[in-house]
């Protein structure tokens, strides 16, 4: 034990006879190990991630993701955290401050972005390859193969890192690549950050020299599941293999590595010898004449040249596979980019063995002077806070959300409650689609232009090829939608062809799937129907059938504004509530003074809750329904109309709130009954019943008493709704809804004490002193409330939110 | 009295009678503004003499909110044959304008309270002629049986961050930027009125071209776009765009190009894009073109030169 920690963040197990992937994340375990008590996060989205085996120096746990992607689409491997994931993170993490954070490959930084904040600011990002190069490259490469829709995805995965390195260079210290090429284009980009080459280094023993094989054997090694070593096998394959064999007939060609099994039958018709996952490489390196690389796309540098090298192979190689390495071509490697060339090459080797073993030995001599690993270093027993997937969701959520009791990582569990980490990414992710929209270097790029042209085409051919599709196709296979498919079918409510003819933007599609994928989501009807079902219950609930009963209405103004603004909200609601057709009582706070217009009653009372608890309790003993109304803003004419209109349909049952405008909250609610988890108390209809039954609101909770009487009034019955034809000025109360205050973190502490949620007050305590310890006042509460009734899973939101 | 170089003229333009809700709506983000002094002139067109009557009606109940504002209507009764005669009703609000700002703003979207506040600050302190905010897109449903607009979703953000991307694509609604009158000359302040739609690109390219953008304020959501399920935005949208819209939008779309190849960028721009020496004749497209071929701007993320000074004797006297 060192007694220093550091961390390492990985998307694959690190493995030191893995894949590239593999063997260079074990780079970094044996490295960080070395000095420090590592402490390795596998972060995995599937099992392919941890396979291998061997011991890991060091503790290490595994993150399993669902992978959502952003916005529920699966971008480059981008994994976008959310309070699930946060809380997994959380229980894996060492208890003590790291020393070093090692975030390995950029589509983690999402994930490293809701460590601790001291923790993050030291994070180095080692980005392996230049996501945004390799991307384009991929692209290229389909484009060559015909296969438009998966160029275009990988344009658009080139566009979204783009966005996500211009944003990292402005927040990262350190960057770290694996080609010199890579890092000398990031240093001119971003001058002020520390770009560190930290080349692709593989691990001994190193095996002795066998003399080649009698029969001529070319040897490609490469995980089938990457496009760009598929493309490297069919060109060796298809192109190289057969002008090699008009002079060399008795040649062999091998191809070895993991995923074999979608290219078997195309490389064994071109005579190919396919060898799938195989244990040692050593034997089959051993029996191979030439290991050839004739790779033409991807990123980073070439492992498999490496390893070439270090079983005393000669390597025939493109020259984007020896990129990063400082191969000198003739002495490390022969180079050739055109398959006669390559044939040529290969054939030069394979006639002449004293070149071949020239160029094996000095390539030998290149990998052991920069890119051999020390033998790695003695590992400590593995402690291992491992949790097996169970049904691919964050499986250590369950054991955070069934914790009892204060937290281990209050800090962190703090800003999960707060959500702040995941506004904060909510935010950086808006920011990066706003970037990735408008990269310059994508844009100028031919494959850009060429996948414009592609999609063009496309688009204008789009009739011909659902034809061909249709023709072509093979059955659909049974997805995870058939489900939601076989409910929309069977529930009898749905029309195909009206659905069709109201939404011309299905084009090809089946109705069905347009709905499930669009319509679902857009509140579009699904047929004449339902349409005028779904009318006439949002009419009904929004009462607008009804005439309007005379009441009584007493509208409570909190707060104490300037002058000129008391004028603007008192008139806007006199103004208001002569359109219902009523005459309302207004109450002010006695703070107000002269500024009170004529016909407003003060109060006594000091601060909003309190304010509104008086004004609250005064209109029920006059049997009035109560408008709790933050004077910052001004009424819509319409406003008190709609919200007695509901109020009256709803029977004087319900809390009901206008809607903020234009600012919306973001809260969620039932498109056709309008119910929703707690009303604002921006403009906030309370009926006389609530008050009577409730007693008024909680003194004690300076901005969030609505969300505590909201939730009240549930436990006690009444229903909670939001009127989205009443609407509310907030004035210069408007404000982002991100973005959270300490009062409001005071507040939401007490809420959480209030309603017994032990581990979210924990967290937010542990926030508050974080922030600013000042507005820490521990409270002393005996409650009766149901802490069913609230909701502490949507942080400050304390609702599932619409977007 | 009202102090000229303070107020910013707000035309908002309408075409339909049946929209008033939506109207009233943007005249209440109006009042809702933190800048004063403000003047809304709400620009009209095919209202008969009811239905100018009724949009009285509907502002007189914003009057008694909030009398500071002055809320004007200017009927647009010229009968031209335009369907939508969307640039026309913006020349005639900016005909009618007297402030030193001038903002424009459809009668379905809306702003934010600091929005002018926002832009004007940054006018000043730039010294430039025109100023961008950024606009949130909300997706809207519009239920046909109670009118009511039920948000469902934020989408990304327009994308574009400087003046370099607005010459590529118009990212910035025509509620996004607040001009400043005293540093535009007259001639520019006239949007092509052949133009029913693309008008406020075409705008904003042509001013682009010769004055002094600012884009600091862009990361700054200062109001949203509305995406309307009942298919009323004058955009492409999948969902309305049938193959009349589109062979429109594609027609519309070449003109617009026509303007990149044929607009110069005065030397004083290019010099505050970054160039290191002006090119006689350089147009948008030429400007476009030498940057995807590298090199001709380095690092462009704004302007990089000094602002420019106000309009010479030709320029609006306030």
């Amino acid at each position: 034990m060192t007694g220093t920690i550091a961390l390492l963040l990985t998307p694959v197990r690190p493995c030191a006879d893995g894949n590239g992937l593999a063997r260079r994340a074990w780079a970094w375990a044996a490295e960080l190990s070395a000095g420090h008590d590592l402490h390795t996060i596998i972060v995995a989205s599937d099992h392919r991630a941890i396979r291998g085996d061997g011991r890991l120096p060091g503790r290490h746990g595994v993150l399993w993701t669902n992978r959502q992607g952003i916005r529920g689409q699966a971008t480059a491997d981008w994994i976008e955290p959310d309070t699930d994931l946060i809380a997994a993170l959380t229980a894996l993490l060492p208890k003590q401050a790291p020393d070093r954070v090692v975030v390995f490959r950029a589509y983690l930084a999402g994930v490293a972005a809701t460590l601790p904040a001291e923790w993050a600011d030291r994070a180095e990002i080692d980005f392996d390859d230049d996501e945004v190069r390799t991307r384009l490259s991929i692209a290229r490469l389909e484009l060559r193969q015909g296969r438009w829709r998966q160029a275009l995805h990988s344009l658009r995965a080139a566009r979204f890192f783009s966005g996500l390195q211009r944003e990292l260079r402005a927040g990262v210290r350190t960057l770290t690549l694996a080609a010199e090429k890579d890092a000398v284009r990031w240093r001119r980009l971003h001058p002020s950050a520390t770009v560190v080459v930290r080349p692709n280094r593989i691990t001994g023993p190193i095996p002795p020299t066998i003399l080649p094989p009698n029969a001529p054997t070319l040897l490609f090694v490469g995980s089938m599941g990457y496009r760009p070593n598929q493309d490297a096998a069919v060109f060796l394959a298809e192109k190289i293999a057969p002008l090699l064999r008009q002079e060399v007939p008795a040649l062999r060609v091998v191809v070895a590595g993991f995923g074999m099994a979608p290219m078997l039958t195309r490389l064994r018709a071109a005579g190919v010898e396919c060898l799938d996952s195989p244990d040692d490489l050593a034997e089959i390196y051993a029996n191979a004449s030439v290991v050839v690389a004739p790779v033409r796309a991807g990123g980073g540098t070439k492992i498999k040249v490496l390893e070439a090298w270090l079983h005393h192979r000669p390597v025939v190689a493109t020259s984007h596979a020896v990129r990063g390495l400082m191969a000198v071509p003739g002495r490390h490697v022969l180079v050739a980019d055109t398959a006669a060339g390559f044939a040529s090459a290969c054939r030069q080797l394979l006639a002449d063995p004293d070149l071949a073993a020239a160029i094996a030995s000095d390539g030998h001599a290149h990998l052991t002077e920069h890119f051999l690993l020390p033998s790695p270093p003695e590992v400590a027993p593995i402690a291992s806070a491992a949790v097996p997937p169970t049904s691919n969701k964050m499986i250590a959520t369950d054991a955070a959300r069934r914790r009892d009791g204060p937290p281990a990582r209050p800090l962190l569990l703090a800003r999960q409650a707060l959500a702040s980490t995941q506004t904060a990414l909510r935010d950086i992710a808006a920011e990066r689609d706003h970037a990735l929209a408008d990269s310059r270097m994508i844009r100028g790029t031919r494959a850009w232009r060429l996948a414009e042209r592609v999609h063009d085409v496309i688009n204008r051919n789009r009739w011909m090829l659902a034809l061909l599709r249709q023709v072509t196709r093979k059955p659909p296979a049974v997805g995870p939608d058939t489900r939601s498919i076989r409910a929309v079918l069977d529930s009898g409510v749905f029309d195909a062809d009206w659905y069709r003819a109201e939404n011309p933007d299905i084009r090809t599609e089946h109705p069905v799937l347009h709905y499930l994928r669009v319509g679902r989501l857009r509140l579009r009807p699904t047929s004449a129907a339902e349409r005028e079902r779904t009318g006439q219950a949002r009419s009904l609930a929004l009462g607008q059938n009804l005439t309007l009963a005379p009441v009584r209405l007493v509208i409570g103004l909190a707060g104490a504004p300037d002058a000129a603004q008391c004028q603007i909200v008192v008139r806007s609601a006199l103004l208001s509530a002569e359109l219902a057709g009523i005459t309302p009582e207004i109450l002010c706070p006695a703070q107000w003074g002269e500024a009170a217009p004529d016909g407003v009653c003060q109060i006594p009372a000091t601060g909003t809750p309190a304010a509104q608890h008086n004004a609250m309790l005064q209109a029920a003993g006059e049997g009035a329904i109560y408008l709790a109304v933050d004077p910052r803003g001004f009424f819509d004419p319409d406003c008190i109309t709609a919200l007695l209109r509901m109020s009256q349909a709803a029977d004087h049952r319900a809390l009901i709130e206008a809607t903020a405008f234009p600012r919306e909250h973001p809260r969620a609610y039932d498109p056709n009954s309008f119910d929703t988890a707690w009303a604002g108390g921006g403009c906030l209809l309370i009926p006389t019943a609530m008050a009577d039954t409730l007693g008024g609101c909680e003194a004690g909770l300076e901005t969030l008493w609505p969300v505590d009487l909201s939730w009240r009034a549930r436990q006690a019955g009444f229903a909670v709704k939001t009127c989205p034809t009443a609407l509310y000025h907030p004035g210069s109360a408007d404000r982002d809804w991100r973005w959270i205050d300490a009062e409001t973190l005071r507040d939401g502490h007490r809420l959480a004490v209030l309603w017994q949620h032990h581990a979210a007050a924990a967290a937010m305590r542990a926030e508050i002193l974080r922030c600013d310890a000042a507005v820490f006042v521990p409270p002393s509460v005996i409650t009766n409330r149901n802490p069913a009734c609230a909701d502490f899973a949507h942080g400050f939101g304390f609702a599932p939110s619409r977007w | 009295m009202v102090d000229n170089s303070e107020l910013v003229d707000v035309i908002v333009r309408i075409h339909d009678p049946s929209r008033l809700d939506e109207l009233g709506h943007a005249v209440l983000s109006l009042l809702g503004q933190s800048h004063r002094p403000l003047r809304v002139l709400v620009v009209a067109q095919r209202f008969d003499a009811p239905d100018l009557a009724a949009l009285e009606v509907r502002l007189d109940r914003y009057r008694r909110i909030d009398p500071s504002v002055a809320l004007e209507v200017i009927d647009y009764a010229r009968q031209d044959g335009l369907a939508d005669a969307r640039s026309a009703l913006i020349n005639a609000g900016i005909a009618v304008a007297r402030g030193r700002y001038l903002a424009v703003l459809d009668y379905d979207d809306t702003l934010y309270p600091a929005a002018y506040t926002t832009l004007v600050q940054e006018l000043r302190a730039s010294g430039r002629a025109v100023a961008f905010g950024g606009i949130a897109r909300k997706s809207v449903a519009i239920d046909p049986t109670t009118r009511a607009a039920l948000s469902f979703g934020l989408r990304p953000r327009h994308p574009g961050q400087t003046l370099v991307d607005m010459f590529r694509l118009g990212f910035c609604p025509m509620h996004s930027m607040v001009l400043d009158r005293s540093r535009i000359a007259p001639r520019d302040l006239r949007v092509d009125e052949l133009l029913p739609i693309c008008e406020d690109y075409e705008w904003q390219l042509r001013l682009g071209a010769r004055y002094a953008f600012s884009f600091a304020r862009i990361d700054d959501e200062i109001g949203e776009y509305r995406y309307k399920s009942d298919g009323s935005n004058t955009v492409m949208l999948t969902f309305n765009a049938d193959k009349t819209r589109h062979a429109m939008w594609n027609g519309y779309a070449d003109l617009i190009e026509e303007r990149r190849q044929t607009l110069v960028i005065v030397p004083e721009v290019q010099l505050a894009l970054g160039l290191a020496e002006p090119i006689a004749g350089l147009t948008i497209r030429g400007l476009l073109d030498r940057i995807d071929q590298g090199g001709l701007i380095q690092s462009p993320p704004d302007y990089l030169a000094p602002p420019m000074a106000p309009h010479g004797p030709d320029g609006f006297a306030y």
